[in-house]
């Protein structure tokens, strides 16, 4: 029987996972070498729904790897490429509206899961042009005229 | 944390992405083509600011979202724009031929630069010439360089043109000026570590004279680059080496001088590049872990008389012709110290009848093997008599991982169970199948 770890949400609310799946976490992996995941760890800026997500991440994550183990002989000598199923599973996964896509980005980075924050950062802006990067995140231009004709000029290319 | 204890409702009327930490925007733009990337600085102040302060550039022109930045663009109007006092890795792929990419790309950097990485892949015939002039200062700083691709390479005005560069890779280049250039490179790069060289694209004759008191891991892989009318050869001297990599199946070796400090070799070569290798080899007073690709009869033929084989703690073999037994416990006496074995057996050619058994036990059997590792089991009459041998007489064994090259069920069961029956119960014994 593995050890368990208890994860609590914003909203106060408790989720258990495998001491495995919380180790994909740099920021827990952390924690539980300092010993001190005693009595759930309250994740204060991160809600349920995210933190559901999370989970959900790194539980598949764990599985791929330990897939890729029992493998290894295999990949020795063909180099076979076994992660596309997982990057297919990827790219399902973002697939979510903009406000959660961001609040997981938010919670890969305080809980320092690189896989899940390169995802997500690639996710963000993926195929959008720049007026649709200022309408979906609500960018307010603060330049002069005079300044923004500078800027206008340095990327003259932007808009040939 | 501020923005992170937004709520959803908040963020979709409130600029939140703005406010997150430079690392963070960074991480994004670098993960968007850079036409995008750089188009931000249209957006606000902030992002003019973050998008000028980017440690990492990508600039890759294959990418079909490349758009409207060409690469002159970029060098002349982006580059210069960039503040960032320190540029980690600067990355640039290249889909065409360009005889300007040296003028255009170095005087434009303006930060200190730590790697660069340039790759030009296309379909022409033609090398694109990139010249690396001495009295540049970005090179000053340089510690990886990587060239790719179609690019003939030469450095103008010798000798230090990268005088703290650690790491060269070059792959599949040209050299300008053929082994004059090739020599110009490296003396330009007065304390380099780490040389990998890859498919070189030679034409005829061409000496590579290798030869850095600095350098610590070198990686030569020539596989597949040759023409009948090749000729290359190689002339190293490396005497700080603890590292050497070869995959080589046309070309001449010769190790000029001692290596004392070398403790790892991955050898494939010619079999008769290899017999000179090995007579080197002796004087590699450090060296333990041994890999070579060659059949365990040459192996043999090789090692008689040498002082080397005595220290080697790790010896992998990819072989090609059968392996029997009294070869194997030949070859394993020359290694009394040898804590792990691996076997990469290739194909084979199954004739050979059983012979008798050994005298006495290889030392290395008795008292030191913790590790077998053999790729390519297929239960044929010899490797029989060479795992029931092994798996017997092992007494320090832990583990033993065997891949099997069996395609029907029935027979791989079977051999699976004889496996099994043979293994010590202080031995971990763990079967694989080959994917064919």
């Amino acid at each position: 029987m593995s050890k368990k770890i208890i994860f609590e949400s914003s909203e106060g609310e408790s989720f258990e996972v495998d001491e495995a799946v919380a180790l994909e976490c740099q920021t827990i992996k952390n924690m539980i070498e300092d010993d001190c995941t005693d009595g759930g760890i309250p994740l204060a800026n991160v809600n349920s729904a995210t933190l559901t997500k999370v989970i959900d991440y790194c539980k598949k994550h764990v599985e791929a790897a330990a897939a890729a183990e029992a493998n290894a002989g295999d990949k020795d000598i063909y180099g076979a490429n076994k992660d596309i199923e997982l990057k297919t599973w990827d790219e399902e996964f973002v697939k979510v509206d903009q406000p959660l896509l961001f609040d997981l980005m938010l919670a890969a980075n305080f809980l320092i899961i690189p896989g899940l924050l390169d995802l997500t950062c690639k996710t963000m802006m993926r195929g959008k042009t720049v007026l649709q990067i200022r309408e979906i995140f609500h960018i307010k231009k603060d330049y002069t005229d005079a300044e923004e004709a500078e800027v206008r000029k340095e990327n003259a290319w932007a808009f040939e | 944390m501020k923005a992170a204890r937004l709520g959803i409702e908040e963020v979709t009327c409130s600029d939140t992405i703005s406010h997150l930490p430079d690392d963070l925007l960074f991480r994004i733009l670098s993960l968007v083509p850079v036409r995008i990337a750089l188009s931000t600085s249209l957006l606000s102040k902030r992002w003019n600011y973050v998008r000028k302060m980017m440690p990492t550039l990508v600039y890759d022109e294959t990418c079909p979202y490349n758009g409207s930045l060409g690469f002159d663009q970029f060098c002349r109007m982006s580059l210069p724009l960039h503040e960032a006092p320190v540029l980690k890795t600067l990355n640039i792929k290249l889909g065409e031929y360009s005889d300007s990419i040296d003028i255009l790309l170095f005087p434009n950097i303006r930060s200190i630069l730590l790697e660069i990485i340039i790759t030009l892949n296309y379909h022409q015939v033609f090398y694109s010439p990139i010249r690396f002039p001495n009295n540049l200062k970005v090179f000053k700083t340089l510690l990886v360089l990587k060239l790719e691709g179609r690019i003939a390479v030469d450095v103008v005005d010798s000798p230090v043109c990268f005088p703290s560069l650690k790491i060269l890779h070059l792959t599949r280049v040209r050299f300008q000026y053929k082994e004059e250039s090739f020599k110009r490179v490296l003396s330009a790069c007065p304390v380099l570590e780490d040389l990998y060289l890859q498919r070189l694209c030679s034409h005829g004759r061409f000496v590579f004279t290798i030869s850095v008191p600095t350098l610590q891991r070198l990686s030569i892989d020539t596989e597949s680059v040759y023409h009948c009318y090749d000729d290359l050869r190689f002339e190293i001297n490396t005497p700080s080496l603890n590292n050497l990599k070869i995959n080589d199946r046309g070309g001449c070796f010769n190790f000029v001088e001692d290596m004392p400090k070398l403790v790892e070799a991955n050898i494939s070569l010619l079999e008769s590049e290899t017999g000179k290798l090995m007579k080197v080899l002796t004087y590699f007073r450090a060296l333990q872990h041994l890999s070579l690709r060659l059949s365990p009869s040459i192996l043999a033929s090789h090692l008689k008389g040498t002082l080397i084989s005595k220290r080697i703690l790790h010896l992998e073999l990819h072989i090609y012709d059968t392996i029997q037994l009294s070869l194997l416990t030949h070859l394993l006496e020359e290694y009394p110290k040898l804590r792990s074995l691996k076997l990469n057996q290739n194909h084979w050619f199954p004739k050979r009848g059983i012979e008798d058994q050994p005298r006495s036990v290889p030392e290395c059997l008795s008292f030191h093997l913790e590790t077998l590792e053999w790729i390519g089991y297929a239960g044929t009459l010899e490797e029989n008599e060479v795992a029931t041998y092994i798996l017997k007489n092992a007494h320090c064994l832990k583990t033993a991982t065997i891949s099997l090259y069996l395609t029907d069920t029935e027979k791989r069961m079977l051999i699976e169970k004889e496996l099994r029956s043979m293994t010590k119960g202080s031995c971990q014994l763990v079967i694989l199948l080959l994917d064919y």
